[in-house]
């Protein structure tokens, strides 16, 4: 019972995290209807420049996404000005294959800067828990889930109280009739990618706190985000949100009551059960 | 619409023969053979590949599940003591009917929703894969050195494949399933008013790429005497076969072909000496492609074959 | 036009009715069309026309009701079945296969459609253009052809199909007179080959000059059917088109 406990306790923490990392996924996908297979190399992107802050200059990795956020935002609008904006009007599959491109620089570079050993960083309350009757639970995991639903309320807001919110939720309904009532749908477009990878880089800084990081690392999570705003429905923030949470539950009790090494098929297999199961219609 | 002509027949065999023309060349010294028998298996992959991705629009990420499917079956029969000719049906077969069983609710769904799931489907794949104790897990299975078949038989084997799959996809382009493919890769719901069973259409093209594909994965276990999980369905290889069709031209017979041998050529030529930045390289190359030439090299050809008989013939 | 009175219906919906959420764009509707007839299907913007179609055609399931042809109940089969049992369409806004020429399009329909004993499908095909008169633009690709060009297309390949019954959707929607005159014109000719007809229109002259019966539809409900004199008499019909269209 309490290992039952323990494990959906552990379960829905990672949960929200997953939900953080997969939102803007969902986000630039409602804008632009356009899916960024370059989503991992921002999420791993965010891990290394967080652990670097940190191995350098010692900043708490919680501080660092004051850093992380506007660089996030920078470079993710500078994808969408200078590649992804060209494809417009082609198929999906094209900006797909042309963001994979973005990816494979990204891992390269990646690579060069910082090798492919494993990196982790250490804070000083890395190792601490905090015990809740029978439960131990990691005092990181607590911080780390906390920021993400601080995270997902701010963009809540966000999109329902601002103007540019306002914008975003017209382009995603409906470009052509945004555009007629005056909605300036390139800039748009800039800011929601812009946005999507602040929150991806974002999401790299909280999980560097209790994930290892090679260049390799975007290609797992990419997945899970995947699944994430699939099973959720792409840019419903609730939905997103039981969707992480689901899928951490999900992994931990694989993890556990089935092989530790198969906690990653249950997001795959998931997956694609959602995505056969919505039977989502693209064109 | 005469699907299979005699000329199809006929260009067959003179490939056949053209390459066994050259063999003497190719068969000089160990890498060169190595090169062609990897340039048959990269035609085999890009064409069964275009079948599905070009002529029904259905981007998969995932065929390194379907190579691997062959290169384990092969390896695993032919380490039961069958001859690694008579595991090629077995590994083409096997890999058909793993292809359907996750290609017949995958294909339900179009566009990027369905390369997302095949990237889903490969990946899982691989998971298990490295946990099959009986397939010798992460550390794969190494064949039998002393039976290796000699690269005399291995390139002719590779021809065989190669032109075969050529073959094939002419065929299919020409058929009536080729028509329904390209028409419901065009309008999916316009294509099923008219008639298209677009489900079944799908489906049986997967299966003819899950088949060659296996194929492709036999052979490569055939000439490496080697397979492990990370590289027989790893994702890199589903990526590269997709780039081989995006260099050549998507959607064409000839395409696929020309682009195996450009992606070849790269891969050993030019990025070899790019060790470092191979991945950014490749990255380049694809965004490249798809901002400059997205129909690939292929109808550049035509033009210039064009340009040239007018000038000359 | 004599109108065949007491033919045995070719299709027939019965009760049914189509939700999308909360909204429902077809109320519980009887519908009927007689063998050898063509039956104008008109009402305003809204009245769930375009929906009909797409349950007669197996794009959409109707949530309660049933729809049969020549006597069978064809509601939960898919697009392509219905189209081989004999039920074809064209789209309100064409949708051609852009990759392919215009006699490839056609074969599409002519190979995939209703079976036919006794003609091969590239004889059908080819006598499919020559009917809409694209026999000069055969091997032309698809994406050069015009509006008109396109909307005879989309006929053409629905033909191939050999259907019993064809829906058509705003044929004559966005043409100059001339070629209205002409798409009128091959639907007769479609309709003296033996092939029922239903067809929706805002080009009033154009529906009301063939069709044998007019079914008028408002808010996904029967309104009036009746022949086209007795429709345009109709109180109800005069409501519902002037109603609306004194605001718009």
């Amino acid at each position: 019972m309490v290992d039952l406990l323990s494990v959906l306790a552990s379960g829905i923490l990672v949960g929200t995290v997953y939900a953080y990392m997969a939102y803007g996924l969902g986000l630039i996908y409602g804008v632009l209807r356009v899916v960024n297979l370059a989503h991992g190399a921002f999420l791993t992107l965010g891990v290394y420049v967080t652990w670097w802050l940190n191995t350098t200059f010692g900043m708490d990795p919680l501080v660092s996404i004051l850093i992380t956020v506007p660089l996030g935002f920078a470079l993710g609008a500078t994808v969408e000005r200078t590649l992804v904006f060209r494809l417009r009007d082609s198929p999906p599959v094209t900006t797909l294959l042309l963001l994979f491109g973005v990816w494979l620089i990204v891992r390269n570079a990646l690579y060069l800067i910082f090798g492919g050993a494993d990196r982790s960083l250490l804070t000083s309350y890395s190792l601490e828990s905090l015990a809740v009757g029978p439960l131990t639970l990691s005092i990181p995991r607590l911080i780390v889930s906390a920021f993400s639903l601080l995270g997902f309320v701010v963009l809540a807001l966000m999109l329902k109280r601002t103007w540019s919110g306002l914008a975003l939720r017209a382009v995603a309904q409906d470009r052509e009739a945004a555009a007629l009532s005056g909605v300036p749908v390139n800039r748009v477009w800039a800011v929601a990618f812009g946005i999507g990878s602040a929150l991806a880089m974002s999401a790299g800084s909280l999980m560097s706190l209790f994930y290892s990081v090679t260049p390799e690392f975007g290609a797992r999570f990419l997945l899970k985000s995947f699944c994430v705003v699939v099973l959720g429905g792409l840019t419903n923030i609730g939905g997103i949100l039981v969707a992480g949470i689901g899928l951490g539950i999900a992994e931990d009790l694989t993890a556990f009551y089935i092989h530790t090494g198969y906690r990653d098929v249950v997001s795959f297999l998931v997956l694609t059960a959602a995505l056969v199961m919505r039977r989502a219609d693209s064109d | 619409m005469s699907s299979f002509t005699r000329r199809h027949l006929f260009l067959g065999v003179g490939a056949l023969g053209g390459l066994a023309l050259i063999a003497p060349l190719l068969l000089a010294n160990p890498y060169s053979s190595r090169l062609a028998q990897l340039l048959f298996m990269n035609v085999l992959l890009a064409s069964a590949w275009n079948l599905v991705g070009g002529f029904a629009g259905q981007i998969s990420f995932g065929n390194a599940s379907l190579f691997g499917v062959g290169a384990y079956a092969t390896s695993m029969l032919w380490l039961a003591g069958f001859h690694p000719f008579l595991t090629m049906p077995a590994a083409a077969l096997l890999a058909a009917l793993y292809g359907v069983a996750w290609g017949w609710p995958c294909l339900r769904l179009r566009g990027p929703y369905f390369a997302i799931a095949t990237i889903g489907v490969a990946e899982a794949t691989r998971i298990v894969a490295n946990h099959i104790e009986a397939a010798g897990g992460a550390s794969g299975l190494t064949l039998p050195l002393e039976q290796d078949l000699g690269p005399v038989l291995l390139y002719a084997l590779g021809a065989v494949l190669a032109v075969a799959s050529v073959l094939v996809s002419a065929a299919v382009r020409r058929s009536r399933l080729g028509l329904g493919l390209i028409a419901l890769r065009e309008d999916a719901q316009a294509a099923a008013a008219s008639g298209v069973n677009v489900a079944r259409q799908q489906v049986t093209v997967f299966a003819v790429t899950a088949a060659l594909t296996g194929l492709a994965g036999g052979y490569y276990a055939v000439f490496t005497l080697y397979v492990v999980p990370e590289k027989v369905f790893g994702f890199d290889l589903s990526i590269s076969l997709v780039l081989m069709v995006l260099v050549g031209g998507i959607g064409t017979v000839m395409g696929p072909v020309l682009g195996a041998g450009i992606y070849l050529f790269l891969e050993q030529f030019v990025l070899a000496s790019l060790a470092d930045i191979h991945l950014a390289a490749f990255g380049a190359l694809l965004i490249f492609i798809i901002l400059l030439e997205p129909r690939g090299a292929a109808p550049r050809l035509a033009q210039f074959v064009r340009l040239i008989r007018r000038r000359f013939g | 036009m004599s109108g065949p009175a007491g033919g045995s219906a070719l299709v027939e919906a019965r009760g049914v009715v189509k939700r999308f959420g909360g909204l429902t764009a077809v109320h519980g509707l009887d519908l009927t069309l007689r063998e050898g007839e063509i039956l104008g299907l008109i009402g305003p913007n809204g009245a769930g026309k375009t929906t009909l179609f797409n349950l007669l055609s197996g794009q959409f399931a109707p949530d309660a009701g049933k729809i049969l042809l020549e006597g069978r109940e064809i509601h939960h089969l898919p697009s392509h079945r219905i189209c081989r049992l004999g039920l074809a369409r064209t789209f309100q806004v064409p949708r051609p296969f852009l990759a392919m020429t215009v006699s490839e399009s056609v074969l599409v329909g002519a190979q995939f459609g209703r079976r036919v004993p006794g003609t091969t499908a590239s004889e059908t095909a080819d006598r499919c253009v020559a009917l809409t008169r694209l026999e000069p633009r055969r091997n032309a690709p698809v994406h050069s052809l015009n509006l008109a060009e396109r909307k005879r297309l989309d006929l053409a390949r629905a033909l191939a199909t050999r259907p019993r019954v064809l829906l058509v959707d705003e044929v004559a929607a966005g043409l100059n007179p001339t070629e209205v005159r002409e798409t009128v014109g091959i639907l007769r000719e479609v309709h003296a080959a033996g092939i029922g007809i239903i067809y929706v229109e805002h080009v009033m002259e154009a529906v009301m000059d063939i069709s044998h019966r007019v079914h008028v539809l408002d808010h996904g409900a029967t309104i009036a059917i009746g022949t086209p004199a007795e429709v345009t008499r109709d109180p109800a019909v005069i409501e519902a088109y002037l109603g609306r269209s004194a605001g718009s």
